[in-house]
């Protein structure tokens, strides 16, 4: 089964889009990580397109944030922490390198360099006691050799590229001194200091509110456009799923269930939980009537541990059918050219809806 | 008075100012204007959507409804009597008519209590003499009512989910048979999926026991789902209030236009129509800017702004705007 799964998504990297008929820049194979016995990614496989946005969505526990960490190597060092397969970054060039196979030093210079992270919660990803100044300064001066007078300059061009009104002033600011959306520039401009090739967004604009979000993600596409870096955004909001992403995975209970083109994930969906996803949101321009219910996933997602049997979206999923279903895991299948879900009634579901 | 016809709630000209302290002597320095000249009704069995975004004053408002803040002035009359007129009991009383629903389920349940004690202390705290077998019977009823089972009542709030403690706190808000409820973004801290749980029961209720509801959020989509009418607050003020499709498809007040297209939208037609994407930060409420508060970031405003405190002033029926700039929205 996983096999296939890496068959296909090998195939969902080259085949379809002659602009990848080279190796993605991120290839991330059969991972898998175990905290204790519970199973937190279950052999995950993707790749990433160079200038590509990737969006991961999913809910609290499917893993998402887990896939960021381990691209980064910052999960939580332990005895009971076990990481399988391998992260190949940049395969195929001169710079490839095997993530997992580094060491902690050689790790650090991709980290901030080649691969960069954004968190959801900009305060308490900044440190309160130094200035904005010293912390963009010492991200810039981390990979390159430069005075400092040089670096500061680089921070003053980076937050007026970031559109921060009054770059200066807010250079000399501590963290607290700032906004929630000033805080969010503050950090992405410490995530493109040294202009990574692939920026990981973990629920970026989450903490924010809606004109500021919007403010940011107008900011991201600009950046891209300037820069051509890879996104992988991480969020459960479907909205900026579809405005951003050029493709979309989604993840449950750890493991990837349905991946491909945004559009055609967003219209056609096949996995259910997928489907249930999307018809759960209220979307503007709806408004209940009497009786009227948003369909909601009932129960929750599923602890998984040690050898677990059949589809993990088994007891919320409507079209669930025992002996079958919960019997096997279902393989991540091709149900269209570059669309990949993960269920195994997705036909007999498709046919009966028509 | 008439109690028959009279809103349920009705709210004019609050304010809600806090102190800001300093200098020589800790003296009072200045002022935040949380809350700066509010008013609307809330009607029977109706829900009230009350969208805006952090620093809108709006969690102070409801708050302040129900009396857990102070306000510095303005009237609230609960059916038609006014708040500040009432005596102790009238208060008792009125404390057990007004319920809250808070936003972080974790952080609103005693971690030490079990679900049973969680459910029905409202009910000892208003003086309801209960016996052990009645107050288990009362707090199965008010589980029942929220969908969740018997099995729950040992429980304590760190063995149940987001979801789960969710409706526990709901449960308790009913237990003393409000009849008006503030829900201070009930749902924002759930995922997606349970978030459609707790909105169909928050209906489902509204329905069933009649009740009206604050239902305070920053999700449009969400609030026009399931409130009747909305009102939209900025820096302390109400922009523009009115029934709930008719402020989501045509908006009349630019800020309002401004929230909607920032919402980021999938299904038909995604990623077409232009975004209005608003400049700066909201300004600072100890200083607010003079005549139109969202002025400074309003891509229309005109000279005039600065000098007219525009008014809420009636649109097309029951649907109210503040904002000169009736030409151009």
């Amino acid at each position: 089964m996983s096999a296939l799964f890496a068959f296909e998504s090998a195939v969902l990297m080259t085949e379809d889009d002659p602009l990848q008929a080279e190796q993605p820049l991120i290839d991330v194979r059969h991972l898998r990580v175990q905290f204790g016995r519970n199973c937190a990614l279950d052999d995950v496989s993707f790749g990433i397109g160079r200038g590509k946005t990737v969006a991961l969505v999913g809910e609290s526990g499917s893993g998402k944030s887990t896939v960021a960490l381990s691209i980064m190597g910052l999960l939580p060092q332990g005895a009971d922490v076990k990481t399988q397969g391998s992260v190949v970054f940049d395969g195929g060039t001169e710079n490839q390198k095997d993530l997992f196979a580094l060491s902690e030093r050689e790790r650090r210079k991709v980290r901030g360099k080649d691969i960069s992270m954004i968190f959801q919660d900009p305060m308490s990803s900044l440190n309160p006691v130094y200035t904005i100044q010293s912390q963009i300064c010492e991200a810039i001066r981390a990979h390159q050799k430069c005075s400092r007078g040089e670096s500061k300059s680089r921070a003053l061009d980076l937050l007026t590229s970031l559109g921060v009104p009054n770059p200066a002033n807010c250079l000399s600011s501590y963290p607290h001194q700032l906004s929630g959306g000033m805080r969010q520039r503050v950090m992405i401009a410490m995530a493109l200091a040294c202009g990574p090739s692939l920026l990981i967004a973990d629920e970026p604009t989450t903490a924010l509110d809606a004109t500021i979000q919007a403010q940011l993600l107008e900011l991201f596409k600009a950046v891209q456009a300037r820069t051509g870096m890879a996104i992988l955004f991480i969020t459960h909001n479907i909205g900026i799923v579809a405005e951003m992403a050029d493709e979309v995975m989604v993840m449950y209970a750890g493991q990837l269930v349905e991946a491909g083109p945004t559009s055609s994930v967003l219209q056609n969906p096949k996995m259910p939980y997928t489907k249930a996803l999307l018809r759960s949101v209220p979307v503007l321009g709806r408004r209940r009537q009497s009786g009227d219910v948003l369909e909601a996933i009932p129960g929750q997602v599923p602890c998984v541990s040690g050898q677990y049997q059949g589809c993990r979206f088994f007891a919320r999923c409507r079209y669930a059918e025992a002996g079958i279903c919960d019997l096997a895991t279902p393989p991540l299948e091709r149900v269209e050219s570059a669309h990949l879900a993960r269920c195994f009634k997705w036909k007999s579901v498709q046919e009966a809806a028509q | 008075m008439n109690t028959m016809h009279a809103p349920l709630i009705e709210v004019r000209d609050l304010r809600a100012w806090y102190p800001v302290r300093g200098g020589v002597a800790n003296r009072v320095i200045s002022e935040v204007k949380a809350v700066n000249g509010v008013s609307f009704d809330v009607k029977h069995n109706e829900i009230l959507g009350l969208a805006g975004e952090s620093g809108s004053g709006k969690s102070t408002i409801g708050r302040s409804i129900i009396r857990l803040n102070p306000h510095t002035s303005g009237q609230i009359r609960f059916k038609g009597a006014d708040l500040a007129d009432f005596n102790s009991r009238e208060i008792h009383d009125f404390r057990r008519k007004v319920q809250l629903i808070f936003q972080d389920p974790y952080a609103s349940l005693d971690p030490r209590m079990n679900v049973e004690e969680i459910v029905t202390e409202p009910l000892i705290v208003l003086g309801f003499p209960l016996s052990k077998r009645q107050r288990r019977q009362k707090a199965a009823e008010l589980l029942d009512m929220v969908s969740l089972s018997e099995a729950y009542l040992e429980r304590r709030p760190s063995e149940m989910s987001g979801g789960q403690c969710q409706r526990v706190g709901i449960a308790r808000a009913l237990a003393a048979g409000p009849e008006f409820i503030v829900a201070d973004e009930p749902v924002s801290a759930l995922d997606v999926s349970i978030q459609a749980q707790i909105t169909n029961l928050l209906g489902d209720l509204k329905e069933r026991l009649g009740l009206s509801l604050l239902f305070i959020s920053h999700d449009l989509a969400l609030m026009q789902y399931l409130s009747d009418r909305v009102a939209v607050a900025y820096l302390g003020k109400i922009m523009e209030i009115g029934p709930s499709d008719q402020i989501c498809s045509s908006p009349k007040h630019p800020y309002t236009e401004a929230l909607l297209s920032a919402v980021p939208k999938f299904g038909e037609g995604h990623r077409a129509g232009k975004r209005i994407v608003l400049s700066g930060d909201a300004p600072n409420p100890i200083s607010p800017p003079s005549g139109c508060v969202f002025r400074t970031r309003c891509p229309y405003a005109i000279g005039e702004c600065a000098e007219i405190v525009p008014q809420l002033s009636e649109r097309s029926p029951g649907h109210l705007s503040a904002c000169i700039r009736t030409d151009v929205l």
